[in-house]
């Protein structure tokens, strides 16, 4: 075997975890190499050529937040900006941009590429090495080439034994063409790692001129858009991009129930388990058959390609169902199918052997992240790889390792969900999977997030400056208002005209800001207090006041678990040697070997009467944790 | 720390019981409820000091107890802690409970006395074992007490409304999530009927946990009749014990004297009163009075009338009030000379209180009375139960609030789900697990 090379740190996969990972790692210090099966594909959009959109735009700002890749490269390539969920209160606003696709590749591979300290190498891994400790120290490609490593992340998507189906034909195949990777999960099963089959699907491409738009409702970008960056001004990314919407009818659900029998889902060829959020077309069909119609979006992929892309519509019935389906809807009689919608499955495994660092339990410096460690989408991809490559980095240089709490972001919650509960089906981010939801703003990303991007090298001086000034504009208006008071006379002309209650005597401004009619910016006006304020920094004002005791209350609600998640469980604890534990928990306990207590506590079958006897045992033993 | 609180002497009928309260608010919580004959404030009193006082809701006197004060370290659990000695009974002793636990305490986990006291150093490391055997033994009765909840009416109507909540949050979420496919309008007087609907049902509930706790704890028995009827005979009779002052002078028992009896599997918690009479004596007035309230809540009446001197105007008119309650006459004294019943009253019970106690005559009226009660029912309504019915109804109310405020959708979802978990922390339901699986289950999600 050949020697290629030495790293500290080496990402198998230049995905949308792959790139973070490797940026993270490499801007930290650490001699870091990119390893992709084609270098035409990094940064690439498989799927829906979009950003962002409910939850997942949350997870973009919190990335850019921390420094990442993904909200200055989503801004750099974005053709139609929307901020969703606007009606449904702030806290799950959440931003959503339409990428276009080729841009997104070139632009992530020319951040790759510029890097130092990054080394871009097409190849494909086979094997990972490890000592007789299971420390990690190397990585060998397909040509028997070993580059030798301290740390290896993992961020494999859909490669491993990659096999697409469209109908009842299969090949093996990763994503768009790519080969598969079809050797390193030999390498990771002889080394003990328990490998699964998901299977995701992804719909059609069809020709932009086939469609008849006149039949179609169109949808524009926002006005003044809001970037995913914090440091890109309102308004400067590109939005002039228009998708549309088409809807499905009972006779295209008929073309369907007719050709039920050609699904390779429907007829048992794929065991993998698919994404419950995201149904194919023929699953909505049957599990949802009152539904008259199912929308349609039909979304531009760039704008120097012609391909559409239609959300909604993913479907494993074999190519001639599939245009015979689409030619039943208003608006497609004339479609023409560049790309067939196919399903693909592939190994990922089960996230309960990571531990919160996104590292495997059982091995020295091997993490992973993104759809191998069983989740859905480039935002929950990214967000993985962020903390993969930082934690992979910190172990090289025995620094740190950062753990992000459920409390902190949205990152963090999803992370902590992946290794303490596992999941049955690709995951994907939701807001209602945060119990804190309502402190877990986009808008408030950078202050949750910025100080430890700071902390971990990743935010430059002149951003963490500008960072925080904005906050302590913020903290000074703030302490403004819990300040000012406001007389009947100043204000009930405008509370009656908002239809909301005169005030009868002076009343503090914070809880006149509390009432839904009041807005901030027309206070401020009236009173003529000046404060000081850009735009998106007024708005975080009158945001905070609005949820602060809401917040309270919400903190309040989980202050238990929070406090059970600061006690930290010993990996290597004998739970049989903890006198009074029922078998139940001694059995789950010692299986799953939860890091802390909450963790313990959420495991089913472990009651309340368990935990309590862990913490005694825990101070018995004079087991400090933090 | 929090403040705890819970009953520290066996469920049982017993002469007396014990509540304890730890923590460092423990001596503020009890300053709030307790009187001390000697005017001394909770605050003002040292370790390891006693007080006879009264424990009080607002100006109503529950009992008369005797408090003792433990400063910490010098305590079980090296906290400050209070100790209330209150007269036994079940219904009596979980009333001062409750008051406790309005005061700002919690109410204690399997164990958490001793874990406390553990933690806090009063128990040396070679104790640890012992230690662990007791939580041991407490985690097995809390669980099996547990085991028992899961199986009670009132928790699986918890369960019931617990769902629905998660259903709503399913469908609320889904409206949160999915962006693109929801009409982007709330349909917010839907929500608020299906709301306020969950609540009304929750405030059932805590109606019925009243209800049911009488039959847990004891039929609340108001004792009436007119003075000199026989009224404390019947009472010393039930209760074994001279404890009213039998004499035969009009209006000898003023105060309501609370006692728990036992007639077969039933539990009555008898109150004696004061003679139903006209009088301008004071004192006697007020006893009337309280007579005529303890009426107002009680499940079954003991209305005793001397059947030497027989049904009177009067009686009829306090029967006529007692209309709405259950009630059986004791027809007294027939070993004097007695007439024959003159009323027409399905439980009519002639007795002799001194010749002739009717002990199997007063069980058949109550077996007839109150058949629905299963005589050592697990204890399926409890305090801790009922706590987090409270907190659950608060957020619903809540919810509520906002939405009629035109409050925003995220703030109000997470009311509900506050209200959800603690409706399912019973048997433990991770409510933000299931509300997603709703979310995939129930709707045709689209992206």
């Amino acid at each position: 075997m050949t020697n290629l090379g030495s790293f500290d740190v080496i990402v198998i996969g230049a995905g949308h975890a792959g790139i973070e990972a490797a940026v993270a790692s490499a801007k930290r210090g650490c001699k870091t190499a990119l390893m992709t099966i084609s270098l035409d594909h990094i940064g690439n959009m498989p799927c829906n050529p979009s950003i962002g959109g409910s939850a997942k735009g949350h997870l973009v700002r919190e990335i850019d937040a921390l420094g990442g890749v993904m909200g200055e490269a989503g801004d750099a390539c974005c053709i139609q900006m929307r901020m969703l969920n606007l009606s449904k209160g702030v806290s799950v606003h959440s931003p959503r941009a339409q990428a276009d696709r080729a841009l997104y590749h070139l632009y992530t591979k020319k951040i790759v590429e510029t890097t130092d300290n990054l080394h871009v190498i097409q190849a494909e891994a086979t094997d990972i090495l490890t000592d007789e400790n299971k420390t990690v120290t190397g990585v060998v490609n397909s040509f028997g080439g070993v580059y030798e490593c301290k740390a290896v992340v993992i961020c494999a998507g859909t490669f491993l034994r990659g096999t697409v189906y469209i109908g009842k034909k299969s090949r093996e195949s990763g994503p768009d063409a790519c080969l598969p990777a079809a050797y390193l999960s030999d390498s990771l099963e002889s080394s003990g790692i328990k490998l699964r089959r998901f299977k995701t699907g992804t719909p059609c491409r069809v020709h932009r001129r086939s469609i008849d738009y006149t039949k179609l409702k169109a949808q524009y970008g926002d006005p003044n858009p809001q970037p995913f960056s914090f440091t890109a001004k309102r308004g400067s990314v590109r939005n002039d991009a228009i998708c549309y919407i088409a809807n499905t009818n009972a006779r295209t659900h008929d073309v369907i129930r007719k050709n039920l029998s050609e699904s390779p889902l429907y007829s048992g060829m794929i065991h993998g388990i698919g994404p419950r959020y995201c149904p194919s077309i023929e699953d909505k069909v049957i599990r949802f058959a009152s539904r008259e119609q199912h929308q349609i979006f039909v979304e531009p992929t760039g704008t120097d390609s012609e391909e559409m892309y239609l959300q909604g519509f993913s479907t494993s019935l074999p190519e001639f169902v599939q245009s015979e389906m689409l030619r039943t809807v208003s608006g497609f009689e004339n479609i023409e199918i560049m790309r067939s919608a196919y399903a693909i499955e592939y190994d990922c495994i089960n996230p309960t052997a990571l531990l919160h660092t996104l590292a495997f339990r059982d091995f020295h410096g091997l993490y992973s992240a993104g759809q191998f460690n069983g989740t859905s989408g480039y935002e929950e991809a990214a967000a993985q790889g962020l903390i993969a490559g930082i934690n992979a980095s910190a172990y090289v240089l025995n620094e740190k390792q950062l753990e992000l709490s459920r409390k902190s972001s949205y990152i963090g919650t999803l992370i902590d969900d992946l290794v303490t509960k596992g999941t049955d089906d690709p995951y994907r981010m939701m807001t209602a999977r945060s119990e804190y939801r309502l402190s877990l703003r986009h808008g408030n990303a950078d202050e949750r997030l910025t100080p430890i991007g700071c902390e971990y090298r990743l935010i430059g001086a002149a951003r963490k400056q500008a960072f925080e000034a904005k906050l302590q504009h913020i903290y000074e208006a703030i302490d403004i208002i819990h300040r000012t008071s406001v007389l009947p006379d100043e204000i009930n002309a405008y509370l009656n005209e908002k239809g909301t209650s005169p005030i009868t005597q002076k009343t503090k401004l914070d809880a006149l800001l509390r009432r839904p009619q009041i807005q901030f910016s027309e206070i401020r006006q009236i009173l003529g207090t000046d404060f000081a304020l850009n735009e998106i920094e007024a708005e975080e004002v009158a945001n905070r006041i609005r949820y602060e005791m809401y917040i309270e209350r919400q903190n309040q609600q989980n202050r238990h678990l929070e406090e059970l998640s600061r006690i930290r469980l010993p990996l290597d604890l004998d739970y049989t040697t903890v006198h009074g534990l029922s078998s139940e928990a001694i059995e789950k306990l010692s299986r799953i070997k939860p890091e802390q207590l909450a963790q313990a506590a959420s495991v089913s079958g472990v009651s309340p009467a368990d935990i309590s006897i862990l913490m005694t045992w825990l101070k018995a033993g004079g087991y400090s944790g933090e | 720390m929090s403040t705890i609180a819970a009953i520290s002497t066996p469920p049982a009928v017993g002469g007396i019981s014990m509540i304890r309260i730890s923590g460092e608010k423990s001596i503020a919580v009890a300053e709030h409820l307790f009187y001390a004959t000697n005017q001394v404030k909770v605050s003002e009193m040292r370790g390891y000091t006693c007080a006879y006082g009264y424990i009080c809701d607002g100006n109503e006197r529950i009992d008369d107890v005797i408090l003792t004060v433990f400063r910490a370290p010098h305590s079980y659990t090296g906290e400050d802690t209070v100790e209330i000695t209150c007269h036994g009974g079940l219904y009596l002793t979980n009333e001062i409970l409750h008051l406790v636990l309005k005061n700002g305490a919690v109410p204690a986990g399997a164990g958490e006395f001793t874990k406390r006291a553990f933690l806090n150093g009063k128990l040396s490391l070679s104790q640890a074992e012992a230690v662990m055997n007791v939580i041991e033994a407490d985690g097995k009765a809390a669980l099996h007490q547990a085991n028992l909840v899961k199986e009670g009416r009132l928790s699986r109507q918890m369960n019931a409304i617990a769902d629905e909540l998660i259903g709503i949050l399913s469908a609320l979420a889904y409206w949160l999530d999915d962006a693109e496919q929801f009409p982007e309008e709330l349909d917010s007087s839907r929500l608020f009927t299906q709301i306020r609907d969950i609540y009304n049902k929750l405030s059932d509930m805590s109606k019925h946990y009243r209800d049911g706790k009488i039959y847990l704890q004891g039929i609340r028995t108001v004792l009436l009749g007119k003075p000199n009827a026989g009224k404390s005979s019947v009472m010393n009779w039930l209760c074994g014990v001279n404890r009213s002052i039998v004499t035969s002078i009009a209006g000898t028992t003023r105060d309501v004297i609370t006692e728990q009896v036992k007639v077969g599997a039933y539990t009555l918690l008898v109150s004696d009163t004061a003679g139903i009479r006209e009088t301008e004596n004071e004192i006697e007035t007020i006893g009337i009075e309280q007579a005529m309230k303890a009426l107002s809540t009680a499940d079954l009446v003991l209305y005793v009338i001397d059947a030497s001197v027989g049904i009177t105007k009067e009686d009829r008119e306090v029967l006529k009030q007692c209309e709405d309650t259950k009630t059986v006459i004791l027809w007294n004294k027939t070993d004097l000379n007695s007439t024959e019943p003159d009323v027409d009253f399905p439980h009519l019970l002639p007795c002799s209180m001194i010749a002739d106690p009717p002990f199997d005559g007063l069980l058949k009226h109550l077996q007839q009375l109150f058949p629905e009660i299963v005589p050592n029912q697990p204890s399926v309504v409890n305090e801790r139960q009922n706590q987090l019915l409270e907190s659950a109804m608060k957020h619903v109310q809540s919810a509520m609030d906002l939405l009629e405020s035109y409050g925003e959708p995220d703030l109000i979802s997470v009311d509900l789900e506050i209200a959800a978990r603690h409706l399912s922390e019973i048997d433990g339901k991770d409510v933000s697990k299931e509300t997603i699986d709703g979310v995939f289950s129930r709707f045709c999600v689209g992206k």
